[in-house]
């Protein structure tokens, strides 16, 4: 999985592309919580690029909202497909983190 | 071991090693590409293979041996059914409460996640035990 980073002010915007699976969850999880380690605590996630995701990056979602809150930040994610926004809310997590269409709803957000 | 194609599926077996999983994902993809399976019910068969294959390759075996997990992929009216075979100890995931999707953030625990995922995406998920082995079969339907 490719996972891209940019800022926007004190905005963490991660771009992830390909399946967040078993493979790529492990990978994911240190990057992203390396990224709140040095202080990333808002957070978007991109997830346009992404396929589909298993329940283990349902565990990394769950594992970097919980640091992120920690720290009294926030994550949100945004364009997901329709098989990803499926999995995020049968799951329950869209009661975890808020999750938008377009990436412009997500930016809003926090504003 | 290379899949067995015929005109309507494949069947192949896997190791019990984590890059295995992806070898079955890779060949359900060829698969599901080559048949004009739509994309929303192919990457729910990716989500429903990653979840199983990864819990029987790290849970379903006490020895440190290596074992074949047979998978197989048929096309069938509107719809595709796979089954996922092991020989490792008796395992009905389907008798796994459900977790609670309702509780908070700081309260959220992951186990049994996997299958409520799979049982969701899915139409239909069953389980039997036979010949010494746990059989699992899904059904996906599509128009």
């Amino acid at each position: 999985m490719e996972i891209n980073t940019t800022r926007e002010g004190d905005l963490s915007i991660v771009d992830l592309e390909g399946k967040f699976d078993f493979a790529s969850s492990r990978p994911v999880e240190i990057r992203l919580l390396e990224l709140v380690e040095e202080g990333a605590h808002r957070l978007v996630l991109n997830l346009s690029g992404v396929q589909y995701i298993a329940s283990s990056g349902m565990r990394v979602l769950l594992k970097v909202a919980q640091q992120v809150q920690g720290h009294g930040g926030k994550l949100c994610a945004c364009c997901p497909n329709e098989t990803v926004a499926e999995v995020i809310e049968l799951s329950g997590f869209d009661r975890i983190l808020d999750v938008f269409e377009t990436r412009q709803d997500a930016l809003d957000a926090f504003s | 071991m290379t899949p067995d194609e015929t005109r309507h599926g494949f069947e192949m077996a896997v190791l019990n090693r984590p890059s295995e999983v992806d070898r079955v994902n890779e060949t359900f993809e060829r698969f599901a590409e080559k048949h004009g399976i739509p994309v929303d019910v192919a990457r729910k068969l990716g989500v429903a293979f990653d979840d199983l294959l990864h819990n029987i390759v790290s849970y379903a075996y006490d020895d440190e041996e290596e074992h074949e997990i047979h998978v197989s992929v048929e096309l069938a009216d509107r719809g595709l059914v796979a089954t996922i075979a092991d020989d490792g100890v008796p395992f009905d995931p389907l008798g796994r409460p459900s977790p609670d999707t309702a509780a908070p953030l700081t309260e959220r625990e992951i186990g049994g996640l996997g299958i409520h995922i799979v049982r969701n995406v899915m139409d239909e998920l069953s389980y039997c035990r036979r010949d010494g082995r746990n059989v699992l079969t899904l059904v996906k339907r599509f128009d």
